[in-house]
């Protein structure tokens, strides 16, 4: 598979990742609230409260963290604060 | 591009982040943000892409993120960097258009700060974000029933 055609497989699966946890945010917010998922074909494959931890269990098993929609689950609504 | 449905309405988008001279290279999501001027990567991302900190240029204060909470450091990766942004629907329609915008350089937040605590409470709140430095080069649609960058 050309580079290319792998970036095109990455970007489907991270729309993929990303449209799942916005259809499944109400129940990942149950079993998962104040965690850092990360998710890997519409899977919840890692799952912590410290992004540092997440992120560690992910590379222990992928070298990289990329091709992984991590993304912190909050247990109540926020204002973004920026 | 996706709006969250229900109660909070999140604008985002998930372009493609590249910057070759650094060896990075996948999607981030955005949150579109009308109301910065400035667009960066959180530092889940930069976390997430493994960014050395000490390797990126710190900003001088006046050029940092200014909230609620007071204001965060924001480093700059020097180097050029491209989004490429893809159509909606893109997989199901089978056709694929893009567009890319190419950045001298782009920008990353870190939260210091030096209570642990709400540390953690900031960097998880704090997404990365497309700011009108960006989007001024799009024409953006919000309305009650959908939300979309134009490519």
């Amino acid at each position: 598979m050309s580079l290319l055609a792998e970036e095109q497989v990455r970007f489907d699966q991270a729309e993929n990742d990303k449209n799942f946890v916005l259809r499944e945010f109400d129940s990942l917010r149950e079993q998962f609230p104040d965690q850092y998922i990360g998710v890997v074909n519409r899977e919840v494959k890692y799952h912590n409260a410290d992004l540092d931890h997440l992120l560690a269990a992910i590379r222990s098993e992928m070298k990289t963290a990329r091709g992984v929609f991590v993304f912190f689950i909050p247990s109540e609504h926020r204002t973004i604060a920026v | 591009m996706v709006r969250d449905k229900g109660k909070a309405v999140r604008i985002v988008v998930q372009p493609w982040f590249s910057c070759f001279k650094r060896g990075l290279g996948d999607p981030v999501l955005f949150l579109i943000d009308t109301g910065s001027t400035i667009s960066f990567l959180s530092e889940i991302d930069a976390k997430r892409f493994g960014l050395d900190y000490s390797a990126l240029k710190q900003l001088p204060k006046d050029k940092w993120v200014t909230g609620i909470g007071g204001k965060l450091p924001l480093y700059r990766i020097t180097d050029e960097c491209k989004l490429t942004f893809q159509t909606a629907g893109a997989q199901t329609q089978g056709k694929r258009e893009f567009r890319v915008e190419t950045l001298d350089y782009f920008d990353v937040v870190k939260v210091e700060l030096a209570d642990k605590e709400l540390r953690e409470q900031i960097l998880a709140g704090v997404p990365s974000i497309l700011g009108m430095d960006i989007l001024h080069n799009f024409r953006f649609v919000a309305t009650n029933d959908e939300s979309y960058l134009e490519i």
